[in-house]
């Protein structure tokens, strides 16, 4: 039995083989990042943005600590393993009275070491200067303890499925390429599968975080995934599934070490087994691909599946040829395996055969009613009703007064596009005004939380949608009005989830309205009617054009007013939604500090204000707010008005008796491309308009593009200038009395 | 002892050890001669435990070998083509094998070095090839295990050093009863120096004889008789496994000790009779087409 003394002693000498890893790992380590520090220190404006620099340095989401992790695990592995590669180290090393297993953790620990002691050295030295500084600040120790945590363990896992490349292969070529099919090899079919989807089936629906969520639902088989998750983001329960993965890599690495013939070496592929398994994947992949590639350069729309079943055909031929070269290094061997490659290509073009005409069923797949937990419906152009002014998925992303340093480095969205923090830090003060992320939160929320569990009233709509998305693609297009995008969530009581664009012809108000008018959708679509705490609403705010009143109510009104809309809302038909224009928009505003809800999923929203559109069927609610002064009917004292324009599209249209588009002369002046209506004309063209906010709940399919738009501009009180006001005429209203 | 039981072994589906079996007793001098590619390496490295066999059984004094460091402490193996660790200095070398085998002799491994005039500290990178053929050896002959497997270890070494290693080899064998395997591709290499001989074809023992046995039970003989009579008389009391005739001058490679041939000679009283040794590549020629080989082909 070897002892333990033994054990050290041949730890020892394995060190001195690798000398210049450890070398190259304190060079790496030990000089830029306290480098980084020390010119930090010295460049640093005041002491905040110094402990964030710090920080920033030592943390986990460090790139360059990310870089060093993962080119050190694969050097570590290969320094320490690579002598599988040689027939006369294999000789060598394994005619040696030591045990594999043995052998295996020697060299397994002195790779951790190589890694861990330089990095623990870096650290030191860097507390150390920081220390000389004056600057240590308890921030900085957790985040390079966090750093420490989740470089360590991506550095074990990275290192381990390195390891198990080595083992598989016999020479560092092959290993390269094994190593990109362990760690890419399901981010590849994944890409893959998404693009298949994205291109053949119309029922896809595109998702930003799609790839990000199959991967993690996958990440057992994507050990990278992890290491890269935790870098963005540090979750306890992810880091032990990581450990878990490790573990479970090394035992499958150890297990690989022992069982592995010593005439593996030199060869492509050390487990003959193995050799289809690579091969066949790839060539599958790559048949795929092919098949794809070759489909989308050619005119789709003249559908001509020869060049994909040739593209899918070829992608596994190069493929085939590559592997089999390598695997004998000998082109001349490069069809070698004749069954393998054929079967591999049948399968290919059958797949991207079936892909192409969905012989799966993907598009009209509709998961069975006992299945499935519930369901959300997003019908695209249906607004949502609720506008939020802080939102906050990370512990670090609080709003509005709190804690804006730590965004300097984030993204997300602000108004329905992406910013960065330093615009957030440009907003004014907490109070002051509502900066709506509303149709980000929005519609975040109605996928995330709708949750419709009544399967009878959902069911009829679904089959329609997937009957008219059929209809749209395969059959006849006699229809010819608008079609409505509808997402769709399927969410399965197996914990899976389906996500579903259907199109359909119109509102399709038949089934439609059964489900609108369930107080299941209501009480998710108007979420925060049916949420917010009378106690939790600051202000209220009714308005309707230029009437607007706020009004800050007593609890027992506030709870009235959310009672009377609960209840109206609840009764609000389809019909009424979509072919009646809201008479007024009521904006509640929540207190700061409170949260409308916090999910099981850790997600919290930070409701600023909601704004709720009011129907003139909502008769309790208008005369409650009629009785502390607040009127919907729509009117102006035209004394004071600035100027009214109207669109010059006007010119262009109005004019049913002419033969011509450009016989209409505008009677008035014109001021930067839109006309001025004459004083006289003022109430007659309002009496015409809608206002346009209003307009964010129209009918879906009606378009309100190709109408009129009118502006009146109205002076600020206690300013030089003015604010404007938008309106639309409908393009078939009679605006003649405009050109008299 | 060694005992190989029906050991096969096969790279990639081509047979490169068929069924081998064969005993190697302490204390001897095993030779393992055979073409290239006759799987003499491939044995030696199933011996080494480097290699598991596809079929058969190979023990050390009654233990398997591979993957069992307890039969591997008695086993060193020198390759044909030996590794030296990077950047390593016969030094260096000695404090790995030394972490390894707990009976490395540094001290006669230094006193060796010196001897040979190899030095200690330069890098065995820099080194000859035989000069890192005698390093390989002094670290096989110091690791102080029971059994030495060399692979075309003479190969490279000259004259002179040849002899000093055989020198050293008989030492240990005397000393401590080293039990050397010695596998070459030529025989005039081991026939000084083997106790026993297994020649190796394609995969498989021809045959495999102690050589003093094999010297002892045949030999070579010239002679001329009176007349074919004579001569035929001759052969029917001999057992002759090779003739040659050249005028009236035979010479027969005849089976027997001495003193039965000269024994039977002398009964038939031919005009002249003279007994003459058989180098080992005789004896193997012998021998071999006994077995119905041409030896020639099989080996020199």
């Amino acid at each position: 039995m070897t002892s333990r003394n033994s054990f050290f002693k041949l730890m020892r000498e394995d060190l001195r083989q690798r000398l210049w890893t450890i070398v190259l790992a304190f060079i790496v380590f030990v000089l830029p990042i306290p480098i980084a520090i020390a010119m930090g220190i010295t460049t640093a404006f005041n002491e905040s943005s110094l402990v964030r620099y710090l920080v920033h340095v030592l943390q986990a989401n460090n790139v360059w600590l990310a870089l060093v992790t993962v080119v050190g695990a694969a050097i570590c592995a290969v320094s320490g393993f690579g002598y599988l590669f040689s027939k006369k180290k294999v000789d060598f090393f394994h005619s040696l009275p030591v045990k594999r297993e043995r052998l295996f953790m020697i060299r397994y620990i002195n790779g951790v070491l190589v890694y861990l002691v330089p990095y623990l050295t870096m650290l030191l030295v860097s507390f150390l200067i920081i220390g000389a500084s004056g600057s240590f600040d308890s921030e900085i120790l957790v985040a390079a303890m966090e750093g420490l945590l989740v470089h360590f363990l991506g550095y074990l896992t990275m290192y381990t499925t390195f390891i198990l490349s080595v083992v598989f292969v016999g020479n560092i070529v092959v290993f390269f390429c094994v190593s990109g099919w362990n760690f890419g090899i399901t981010a590849v079919t994944v890409l893959l599968y998404s693009l298949f989807e994205g291109i053949f089936f119309n029922t896809y629906r595109y998702r930003g975080d799609i790839f990000l969520e199959r991967m993690n639902s996958l990440r057992f088989l994507s050990p990278g995934y992890f290491y890269l998750r935790a870098v963005e983001e540090a979750e306890i329960s992810m880091l032990l599934q990581q450990l878990l993965c490790t573990a479970v890599l090394f035992g499958l690495a150890l297990f690989a070490y022992r069982v592995r013939s010593s005439e593996g070496a030199g060869k492509a592929i050390a487990f003959p087994v193995l050799k289809p398994v690579f091969r066949v994947s790839i060539e599958l992949l790559a048949g795929a691909f092919g098949g794809v590639l070759f489909y989308m350069a050619t005119d789709s729309r003249n559908d001509m599946p020869g060049w994909m079943v040739f593209g899918a055909v070829l992608g596994v031929v190069l493929s085939h040829i590559f592997i089999e070269s390598v695997y004998h290094y000998d082109i001349r061997k490069c069809f070698s395996d004749k069954i393998s490659l054929a079967v591999c290509a049948v399968i290919s073009v059958a797949f991207v055969l079936a892909m192409r005409y969905d012989m799966f069923g993907y598009d009209t797949y509709i998961p069975d009613k006992g299945k499935v937990a519930s369901v959300s419906v997003e019908v695209n152009g249906l607004k949502g009703y609720s506008y939020y002014s802080g939102y906050s998925t990370w512990d670090s992303f609080v709003i509005y007064g709190r804690e804006f340093e730590e965004m300097t480095n984030s993204s997300f969205y602000l108004n329905g596009s992406v910013t960065d923090g330093r615009e957030l830090e440009e907003m004014p003060p907490t109070n002051s005004s509502f900066y709506p992320l509303d149709s980000f939160v929005a519609y975040d929320r109605e996928f995330k939380e709708m949750a419709l569990t009544n399967m009878d009233i959902v069911y009829p709509y679904l089959e329609t949608l997937i009957k008219d998305t059929q209809n749209f693609y395969h059959g006849s297009r006699s229809y010819n009005g608008p079609m409505i995008n509808v997402n769709v969530t399927y969410r399965l009581k197996n914990g899976r989830t389906i996500y579903r664009n259907y199109r359909s012809f119109g509102m399709r108000e038949e089934v439609f309205a059964q489900v609108f008018e369930s107080l299941e959708y209501k009480t998710f679509k108007y979420f925060d009617v049916y949420n917010i705490p009378a106690g939790s609403i600051q202000t209220v705010q009714a308005r309707c054009a230029m009437n607007e009143c706020t009004m800050t109510l007593s609890l027992a009104e506030n709870a009235e007013l959310m009672k009377n809309l609960q209840r109206e809302i609840s009764a609000l038909t389809l019909k009424e939604r979509l072919e009646k224009l809201p008479v007024a928009l009521l904006t509640v505003a929540v207190r700061e500090t409170e949260y409308v809800k916090v999910s099981g999923e850790g997600v919290q929203y930070y409701s600023g204000y909601c704004e709720i559109p009011l129907y003139a069927s909502y008769t309790e609610t208008l005369r409650f707010l009629e009785a502390r002064g607040f009127s919907a009917e729509k009117k102006y004292e035209w004394t004071g008005m600035e100027n009214m324009y109207m669109d010059s599209q006007v010119m262009f249209f109005n004019d049913k008796s002419s033969d011509g588009i450009n016989s209409v002369a505008w009677p008035a002046d014109t001021k930067d491309g839109l006309l001025e209506v004459k004083r006289e004309d003022w109430q007659a063209l309002y009496e015409l308009c809608d206002w346009r906010e209003l307009l964010n709940y129209t009918n879906p399919t009606e378009s309100i593009y190709d109408d009129y738009w009118v502006y009146l501009d109205i002076p600020a009180a206690g300013y030089n200038t003015y604010d404007r006001y938008e309106f639309k005429v409908d393009k078939d209203a009679d605006l003649s009395f405009l050109f008299d | 002892m060694i005992k190989a039981e029906n050991i096969t072994k096969r790279f990639d589906g081509l047979l490169a050890v068929d069924r081998i079996s064969v005993e190697i007793k302490e204390g001897i001098v095993f030779g393992m001669v055979g073409t290239n590619g006759a799987g003499k390496s491939t044995m030696l490295r199933i011996i080494a435990g480097i290699l598991k066999p596809d079929e058969g059984i190979l023990t050390i004094d009654g233990s398997l070998v591979y993957e069992n460091p307890e039969a591997k402490r008695d086993v060193f193996y020198i390759s044909d083509d030996a590794y030296y660790l990077n950047n390593g200095t016969p030094v260096d070398m000695a404090d790995y094998y030394g972490a390894v085998y707990e009976h490395f002799n540094r001290k006669r491994y230094l006193e060796l070095l010196d001897q040979l005039g190899l030095p200690l500290s330069r890098k065995i990178s820099t080194f000859s090839k035989g000069m890192k053929k005698q390093v390989s050896i002094l670290l096989g002959v110091c690791a102080g295990t029971k059994y030495l497997l060399c692979d075309e270890t003479f190969d490279g070494l000259d004259p002179v050093m040849r002899q000093a290693v055989k020198s050293i080899f008989a030492k240990e064998i005397t000393d401590r009863g080293l039990t050397p395997i010695l596998a070459s591709h030529n025989l005039r290499e081991l026939e000084d120096i083997c106790d026993h001989v297994g020649l190796l074809h394609k995969g498989g023992v021809l045959l495999s004889k102690d050589l003093e046995e094999m010297r002892t039970g045949i030999h070579k003989l010239q002679c001329v008789f009176e007349d074919e009579e004579q001569a035929a008389k001759a052969m029917l009391d001999l057992d002759v496994v090779g003739k040659d005739k050249r005028g009236r001058l035979q010479t027969l490679t005849v089976r027997g000790t001495r003193e039965e041939i000269e024994e039977k000679m002398a009964a038939v009283n031919p005009i002249f009779f003279e007994m003459l040794p058989l180098t080992l590549e005789e004896i193997f020629i012998s021998e071999t087409e006994v077995a119905g080989y041409d030896f020639k082909k099989l080996i020199l």
